[in-house]
Formats: C-alpha cells, sequence, structure tokens
C-alpha cells in the first residue's frame, strides 16, 4: 500500500503542485521519484513529528496542501495536540498519511503498533479517518481528501505491503460499501487490510450456509446518516479491525447505533498490547484476529440463534 | 518608523488599556502582557501595519490582551471587540480564537510551543512561492521549555528561513516562579546560536533598543533571526514589576487608580 501511496501521490503532485510531501525520516527510497521529478514538493522534516504537524498547518495557512507521513503511532501519538489545535481547530486543513497501520509491524513490537490511533481521532471534531482496505479505496480516498472543495482535515491509516485488491468496483464515499450482500440479518464489518483473514472464512459459511453480508468500513468517520440507516436494518454486526475495539469501529459502532436494535460484537476482544513477536499471522492470532476465529463465533451464534427460534 | 517618543506614548496608552480591561473582567496573565507591551507597540507599528507581506504570529497566546490593546490603539480592532474582551460569548478571549476575522490574528495558541513551527511553516511557504515579507513570531521564555519548540528550531535552521524572526518576551519568570529556577534556559543566547540562529539581545522594554537591534538584524539575510529581549514581567507598574503573583491577579479599583497615574493618563 505505501509504494502505492508513494506512486499515487507522485501523479498527484504532478497536476496539482501546491501538494507538499513532508516526512518524518521515513520512507527510505520510497519517494526517489518525486525528490528527483519534484524536489520543491519534498521535505523531510526530521524525527520531530509535533513539529512537522504544525509546520504543515502553517503551509495550509499559506496556501498549500501538506500531507504528513510516517508510521501511524509516531504521527498520531506524539503530534495529537498538534493536529487538534494547529491544523483543526485552526482550520488548517493537512493529510495524516499513517503507515503500517494496526500490527502491520509484527516483527517490530508494540512500540510500533498502532491499536488506539482510530480512537485517539475519532475524539476530534471535525476530521475525517478513512481507513482504506486496498489500494484501490485508497486511491478514491486520496483523490477525494486532496480535492480543493474539501476543507477538512484528513487520517488515512494505511498498512504496509502486499495488501490484496478485493474488487475492482470503484469504492464509495460516504456509503456503505459491501464486499459481500447477500440480504442477510447479519454482518461482519472489517476496516483496513484484513480481507485475506475475512476470505477463507467467507467460503466456510458459505459452505455452511450461513448468510453473511461482509462490509469494507473503510471510511470510519464521518459515518453518514445514509450509512447509519443501512447498518441499523441487522440485527448482528461483527466487528473486525487491527485496533483495540474499546474505542474502533466496534465502539464508534455501539454508540452510533445505540438506539437500535442491532447487536454489535467483536470478533477481535483484546485491549492488551501484544508483546509477542513473530510473522503477521501469527501477531493477528495472538491479538485475536484469525480465519479461525471469525468462523467459529459467528458459526456458534448462528447454531445457537437457530436453535433458539426452532 | 515611528520615533521612539511617540512609541513611547503608544505603549503607555496600551499598557493603561490592558491594565483596564483586567481590572474590569477579572481576567490574568496581566504580567507577561505588560512585559511584551513595548515588544509589540514596535512591531506592529514599525513593521506589520504598514506592510502587508508582515506577518504576525503570537506564540504566547496568554496574553492576547496585549495584541487586542495595541490593535485597537491603532484603530484595527473596533472599541465594540475590544471592551468585548472576556466577557460572555465573546471570541476575543484571554486566547484568540480562530473565528475572529482580524488579519492581525493568524493563529489561535494557548498551548505553548506551537507558534514557532507554526510561523515556520508560513516562512518557509513565502520562500516556496518566493513571495516578500518577514513572519514575526512573539515567545515567551516559558515556551523554550517545550521540545515543539527546539524541534522547530532545528528545522527553519535546516531551511535557512532567513524570512523569520522570532522576538522572546524574557521576562524571566514563568507561571510559577522564576525561569532559571524551574528549568534552566540559561545561555538562551548561545542555545539558539548552536541551532544555527542568528541571534541579537535588546532591552525589550526600550524603543530605542528594540527599534535599533531589529533594524540590525533583519538586515541579515542569512539565517533565521531570534531577538532575545530582556524584560520586566509587570513592566511599567513599580508594584507589579517582577512580582509573579501578577501572572493571574486583576487589579483592585486602588490599584488601577494608582496604575493611571504612574503611567500618566490623564
Amino acid at each position: 500500500m505505501r509504494n502505492f501511496f508513494a506512486e499515487s501521490l507522485y501523479n498527484k503532485i504532478k497536476k496539482k503542485r501546491n501538494i507538499i510531501l513532508l516526512s518524518a525520516d521515513i520512507g527510505n527510497r520510497l519517494f526517489d521519484k518525486i525528490k528527483k521529478d519534484f524536489p520543491k514538493n519534498f521535505l523531510n522534516c526530521g524525527i520531530a513529528e509535533p513539529n512537522m504537524v504544525t509546520f504543515a498547518s502553517g503551509m495550509a495557512k499559506e496556501g498549500f496542501l501538506p500531507v504528513c507521513y510516517t508510521i501511524t503511532n509516531f504521527l498520531i501519538y506524539k503530534s495529537i495536540e498538534q493536529i487538534r489545535n494547529d491544523a483543526i481547530y485552526n482550520n488548517n486543513k493537512i493529510i495524516l498519511v499513517g503507515t503500517g497501520s494496526g500490527i502491520s509491524y509484527n516483527h517490530l513490537g508494540p512500540t510500533h503498533h498502532s491499536l488506539e490511533d482510530i480512537g485517539l481521532l475519532n475524539n476530534l471534531p471535525k476530521i475525517k479517518i478513512l481507513s482504506p482496505s486496498d489500494n484501490n479505496d485508497l486511491e478514491e480516498h486520496l483523490v477525494h481528501s486532496l480535492h480543493s472543495d474539501n476543507k477538512q482535515t484528513t487520517y488515512i491509516r494505511i498498512g504496509k505491503k502486499n495488501e490484496p485488491i478485493i474488487s475492482k468496483l470503484k469504492p464509495k464515499i460516504n456509503k456503505i460499501n459491501y464486499v459481500l450482500n447477500r440480504r442477510s440479518k447479519l454482518a461482519l464489518i472489517f476496516t483496513g487490510p484484513l480481507f485475506e483473514c475475512i476470505a477463507k472464512a467467507s467460503k466456510k459459511f458459505k459452505k455452511d450456509n450461513i448468510k453473511i453480508d461482509i462490509i469494507n468500513l473503510h471510511q470510519i468517520k464521518p459515518l453518514t446518516a445514509s450509512m447509519l440507516r443501512v447498518l441499523a436494518r441487522y440485527d448482528f454486526i461483527y466487528t473486525l479491525e487491527e485496533h483495540f475495539p474499546n474505542t474502533g469501529i466496534k465502539s464508534i459502532l455501539s454508540s452510533n447505533l445505540s438506539d437500535k436494535k442491532v447487536i454489535i460484537k467483536s470478533i477481535n476482544n483484546r485491549n492488551e498490547f501484544v508483546s509477542h513477536l513473530g510473522s503477521r499471522s501469527y501477531v493477528r492470532k495472538k491479538f485475536g484476529i484469525s480465519e479461525n476465529k471469525i468462523y467459529k463465533i459467528i458459526a456458534n451464534d448462528t447454531t445457537k440463534n437457530r436453535d433458539r427460534s426452532r | 518608523m515611528l520615533s521612539n517618543k511617540k512609541l513611547d506614548n503608544i505603549s503607555r496608552i496600551v499598557r493603561y488599556n490592558i491594565i483596564k480591561q483586567t481590572y474590569q473582567k477579572k481576567s490574568g496573565h496581566l504580567g507577561g502582557a505588560l512585559s511584551c507591551t513595548d515588544l509589540l507597540v514596535n512591531i506592529f507599528n514599525n513593521y506589520l501595519f504598514n506592510n502587508k507581506d508582515n506577518k504576525f504570529i503570537l506564540s504566547k497566546g496568554h496574553c492576547a490582551l496585549a495584541v487586542y490593546s495595541t490593535l485597537y490603539h491603532a484603530k484595527k480592532l473596533s472599541k465594540k471587540f475590544f471592551y468585548s474582551f472576556a466577557t460572555q460569548g465573546s471570541l476575543f478571549g484571554e486566547h484568540p480564537s480562530p473565528k475572529i476575522n482580524n488579519k492581525y490574528l493568524n493563529f489561535s495558541t494557548g498551548s505553548l510551543g506551537h507558534g514557532i513551527g507554526f510561523g515556520s511553516g508560513m516562512a518557509y511557504s513565502k520562500k516556496h512561492k518566493n513571495k516578500k515579507g518577514t513572519i514575526f513570531v512573539l515567545a515567551s521564555d516559558g515556551e523554550m521549555n517545550s521540545g515543539s519548540v527546539w524541534e522547530s528550531a532545528l528545522l527553519s535552521s535546516k531551511l535557512n528561513l532567513n524570512n523569520l524572526i522570532v522576538i522572546v518576551d524574557y521576562n524571566k519568570f514563568q507561571a510559577t516562579g522564576r525561569s532559571d529556577e524551574i528549568l534552566n534556559i540559561k545561555p538562551l543566547n548561545k542555545k539558539w546560536q548552536s541551532f544555527g540562529w542568528d541571534v541579537m539581545e535588546c532591552d525589550g522594554n526600550n524603543h530605542k533598543s528594540i527599534t535599533s537591534s531589529l533594524k540590525k538584524i533583519l538586515r541579515n539575510k542569512d539565517k533565521p533571526k531570534i531577538l532575545i529581549s530582556h524584560t520586566i514581567k509587570g513592566k511599567g507598574i513599580n508594584f507589579m514589576e517582577n512580582d509573579n503573583n501578577w501572572h493571574y491577579r486583576s487589579p483592585s479599583r486602588e490599584e488601577l487608580d494608582q496604575s493611571k497615574i504612574q503611567l500618566g493618563i490623564k
């Protein structure tokens, strides 16, 4: 995803020279093309994320469209006040792109994980929170965010590398995006590059005749009225995210749908750091994400409900 | 450029209006507002009101009243707005609101350590677009405690932002005591020099000293600049000077009357 981001941003800068890419000393060689062809559109601000965000806000004040890029946890946790005061409160639009989100840095441990960023930013008024699940989502969100009519500071939470493309359909902004729509009363909602975990579980659901819709929630904030209307029709929603559920999409959907009948449950229910290192799937499993777990929780509930209704 | 005598006169009136507002509204941050009054009066009258390319950032946001008073004196802020200071529903608070529509209030601060970074972003943008003008940032000595200040010091020097000038209101006090007792920032001059800045010091409560130092330092076209301005907290009123209680206190009627006499306001 980060390679695609670099490539896509290169093309955007080509057309729109007021876009400035600011990095906090990250992305070795990733932005070589931008640096070579548009040297004035790239600036390494050093390992000083708060200042990068404040500096970007000052540039926005003078008519630039700064894109701040670094690993998600550093970008958001170190700079939360700067994002709040200098960008959002002072009405200076900047784009924050956090890379290696969730547990993408599975070998680097909790200091490099970002499992609280959605919750932190969701607390702030006016900001947009986007969490693309593949490069198609990312492209659509970049186009949308960099459009000059859009005045909102935006956070785009991206993965790292080799995320599979979910579908060739153009993602829709401000709408619920289905990966699978079987008009069920059950939905599995995920955010970020997690489709590979879901794909296998989904095959098992089909085999067991469990009818479930699958939703790619790549726009977390704002949740529009039409999005909420669609979600309110469900009886059960299961969420899956590389984020703590107590402040992530589980919690956000629960509070937005609290006056509706829908029951919302998180597949990943851990609110603890994951200290063990290992492969992505190993660390995901430690965090509570695996295709088996997705299948088991949903299949169990479905069987129970079937038994009850008999 | 206004004469020092004229500037002295403006400072007296601006100071009195600040004190009167804090008396009427029972609001705080008087000491720091009085220490930076001469700096503001000088910068606005000599560099901002007559040059639309120059811009100002108030980093020590808690002293916004001193900026309002300077603007009000120059008729750049209406009486209605100035008198609305710290009243219910007003945008003119002890910290300025971004909803205020005034070209001299470019950035709403309140949390310290943000103004230099923001000003440096503006200065870099100007250079990027080959635009004229200098960004003036007024910072406090207390802000020198903040890591973000030193982050922006590094970046501004890397980018050679010769169109950025920081003016430090070095009144030697911060909220709860003497600056050098809380976190010793000395030697401030050498610190900034070693960060690659052009440094000069002046008496920040003396227009002659401020005017000549600004003239001199702005002539230099190499580096970002910082004018370390030695000031006195509570300057102008003998019972307020160097008494840190006036960081939060507001004056009584009697103290207001005494201030009026001391400032020579009729």
